[in-house]
């Protein structure tokens, strides 16, 4: 079940329902999350496939949920997709993450950039 | 001793002078005073020899008791014309003088002897004298009165026929003496003359130059007072520096501005004052401006923290004096306020573009998704609807971009890549985002790379992009029917280029100028009519420049216009690696 998990972590819930349907269309089970402390803690009990990453978030940044994704070694296989409207800061992330799209995402290239991590 | 004898010199100057407003007279009556005090000491004398020996003798003869007389006659005589002569009648007492004495002498000795004889030459005195103290040609006057007196004298003793021949040669000899005196005191009372005139024209020259001292001074007072007031009244700081780089002037504006007393300013060195309340980075531009002195031009400004501060600091040499070296005077204006707006400006514009760009990605994003048709089928009106809204959302996102950009350009804060990137993938991603545009205005965007073109170049794909894309949008807005045609070419080994042609309206001549300017189409008219702000010309011409490049517009109205960006041509440098 967990190998078909895509994690969505966005603090604006129309840009979160958004990102899970796009997710979905590409055969994930998504889960959404809005806080970052709650997906620091979250993360350390499922392993996604894809992580579709808000680098804004309350309590704990983006940027530090992607340091300990990367930390990790049982989410070595989880792709980040990072999603943001700071072009600036998402440049600096783009050695880490496996794709970085900013805002506004396009819903149809989200889905099949999701559907091509997940057959890969 | 010496003060005693100096004592005794001024005392006896002080009895002999006489005060009168014409020199010539007060010279006189000194001189007059002198051969009054001559008289007084032989007359003293003359009365003591005569009483002593008076009673010695027991005054037998009538020497003696002639001899007392006379004397006290001679002193009294003295001690009168003296005073006569301080009250200012020295010509009064002068004439009285000069006829006693020829009187006295005529008297002094036996007359054979006084007209032909031991005593004749005794009348040479009063001539000279006479010149002496009343004016020069009296000596004539006085040489004649002589003559006259040396005839009565020989008239009244009978001595006339005997002695007459030698007498006129007496009266020869006077007036020969008169003539002498004449000619020596007119040269000396001349020279004296010429001299008083000199001397005027000195104390005049002397006046002048003194006047002149003291009103330069008061100009030099009256203009430092001024520059002073300036100095204190302007509301930037002020420091100069000497060529030590010692503070050596400050204004109170610059006490305020550093909240530190001028008393602990001036002194001091930059370095010391900025100590603990500047950055280290900011110290050393600081320091490099106050030393470097060599440039005689006036140095850009500098903008640093000063503790809780702002400051824009501008230096420039300057000549204290004239031997030292150059020193530095530093102007520093309080920039709190307009730093503190800047700030607040960039916030607000990525703020905003931030809080503007989420809500729009999700009017897109559910656009997106009933264009997908996931939530079921739409009828042809509905997709079309969708797809208006997709649409006007994106513009509305570019426009946003385009704001964040022109404030990121503006505030410096846009950094460039610097890559090897394929020209060939520039203009396929560019494809990919213009096309959709392009198709809906059945226009096509034809793309082209010269032979010559590196298949790598150098420099900032994404960056290059923009301005691509914003070229190509700003083209397909203007143009109805033809293509749009997009060529990638080297002008010269040095430069490579970017050409966007299209067959559009055109821009007038008179508006050419202006279409890279913020907010500018070449008719507001077509703003309303194509849509755009106007930012996408001036990003391009800013990121052209940033780039090293330049952007050319030709256009003719009704034929289309070519915007031609040339950038210089970087081929890849080895990075060096340790």
């Amino acid at each position: 079940m967990t190998d078909s998990l895509g994690l969505i972590i966005e603090d604006d819930a129309d840009l979160a329902s958004i990102f899970a349907e796009a997710l979905h269309l590409a055969e994930l089970e998504t889960e959404i999350i809005v806080d970052g402390a709650v997906a620091a803690a979250r993360l350390k009990e499922i392993v996604p496939k894809v992580v579709v990453l808000d680098l804004h978030l309350p309590h704990v940044s983006g940027e530090i949920l992607l340091r300990q994704i990367r930390a990790t070694p049982a989410l070595a296989q989880t792709r980040v997709i990072i999603a943001t409207a700071d072009a600036v800061m998402a440049e600096g992330l783009r050695q880490e993450a496996d794709l970085v799209l900013v805002k506004p995402v396009s819903f149809s290239q989200l889905r099949d950039f999701a559907l091509r991590m997940k057959i890969a | 001793m010496n003060e005693f004898k100096l004592k005794i010199v001024e005392r006896t100057e002080r009895l002999l002078t006489v005060n009168h407003p014409d020199p010539d007279v007060a010279r006189r009556g000194w001189l007059l005073n002198v051969l009054l005090l001559g008289l007084f000491v032989a007359t003293l004398a003359g009365f003591w020899i005569g009483l002593v020996s008076g009673f010695a003798t027991g005054w037998q003869t009538e020497g003696e008791p002639l001899l007392t007389i006379a004397s006290v006659i001679g002193l009294a005589s003295a001690v009168g014309l003296y005073f006569l002569n301080r009250s200012g009648s020295v010509r009064l007492a002068a004439i009285i003088f000069l006829l006693g004495s020829i009187l006295l002498m005529s008297f002094s000795d036996e007359p054979a002897q006084l007209i032909a004889g031991r005593s004749t030459m005794v009348y040479i005195l009063p001539i000279v004298m006479a010149s002496v103290l009343l004016r020069p040609s009296a000596s004539f006057v006085m040489a004649i009165l002589s003559g006259v007196a040396l005839l009565m004298l020989a008239l009244t003793n009978g001595l006339l026929s005997a002695l007459f021949f030698t007498a006129l040669v007496e009266i020869v000899i006077f007036l020969l003496v008169a003539l002498v005196s004449w000619l020596s005191t007119r040269s000396l009372e001349k020279a004296l003359a010429d001299l008083r005139v000199i001397n005027t024209e000195l104390d005049r020259r002397v006046a002048d130059r003194t006047r002149d001292l003291a009103e330069a001074l008061i100009r030099v007072q009256l203009e430092s007072s001024k520059n002073q007031a300036i100095l204190e009244s302007i509301a930037d700081g002020v420091i100069v520096f000497d060529h030590t780089g010692q503070a050596t002037l400050v204004n109170p504006a610059v006490s305020k501005l550093l909240s530190l007393p001028s008393n602990q300013i001036i002194g001091y060195k930059i370095e010391t004052l900025m100590a603990g309340a500047v950055a280290v980075g900011d110290q050393e531009a600081v320091l490099g401006q106050v030393r470097g002195q060599e440039s005689s031009a006036r140095l850009p400004g500098l903008r640093f923290q000063w503790g809780k501060k702002t400051l824009l600091a501008s230096f420039a040499p300057i000549q204290i004096e004239q031997d030292t070296g150059r020193g530095t005077v530093a102007v520093f204006r309080d920039f709190t306020r307009e730093a503190e707006l800047e700030n607040m400006k960039s916030l607000l514009v990525s703020m905003v573009s931030h809080e503007l760009r989420t809500p729009l990605g999700a009017i897109i994003g559910y656009g997106e998704i009933l264009q997908e048709r996931i939530y079921g089928p739409l009828t042809e009106r509905q997709a079309n609807l969708v797809g208006r809204l997709i649409a006007n959302a994106q513009r509305l996102v570019s426009l946003i971009n385009d704001l964040l950009d022109r404030a990121r350009l503006e505030a410096g804060k846009l950094k460039l890549q610097f890559i090897s990137f394929s020209p060939q993938q520039l203009l396929d991603d560019l494809l990919s985002t213009t096309s959709p545009i392009a198709k809906a205005k059945n226009l096509n965007v034809v793309t082209y790379i010269a032979p010559n073109v590196p298949e790598t170049l150098q420099g900032d794909p994404q960056r290059l992009l923009q301005i691509l894309v914003n070229l190509v949008g700003n083209a397909i807005k203007f143009t109805d029917h033809g293509a749009i045609n997009v060529k990638l070419d080297r002008p010269d080994e040095a430069h490579w280029s970017l050409q966007v042609s299209d067959t559009g309206i055109g821009i007038p001549p008179d508006d050419q100028q202006h279409v890279f300017d913020v907010f500018q189409q070449a008719d507001s008219s077509a703003t309303r009519q194509h849509g755009g702000a106007g930012l996408g010309l001036s990003i391009v011409k800013q990121l052209a420049t940033l780039m090293g490049g330049s952007v050319d517009l030709v256009s003719a109205v009704g034929q289309g216009s070519t915007f031609t960006v040339t950038l210089p041509l970087n081929t890849p440098v080895e990075e060096k690696r340790d």
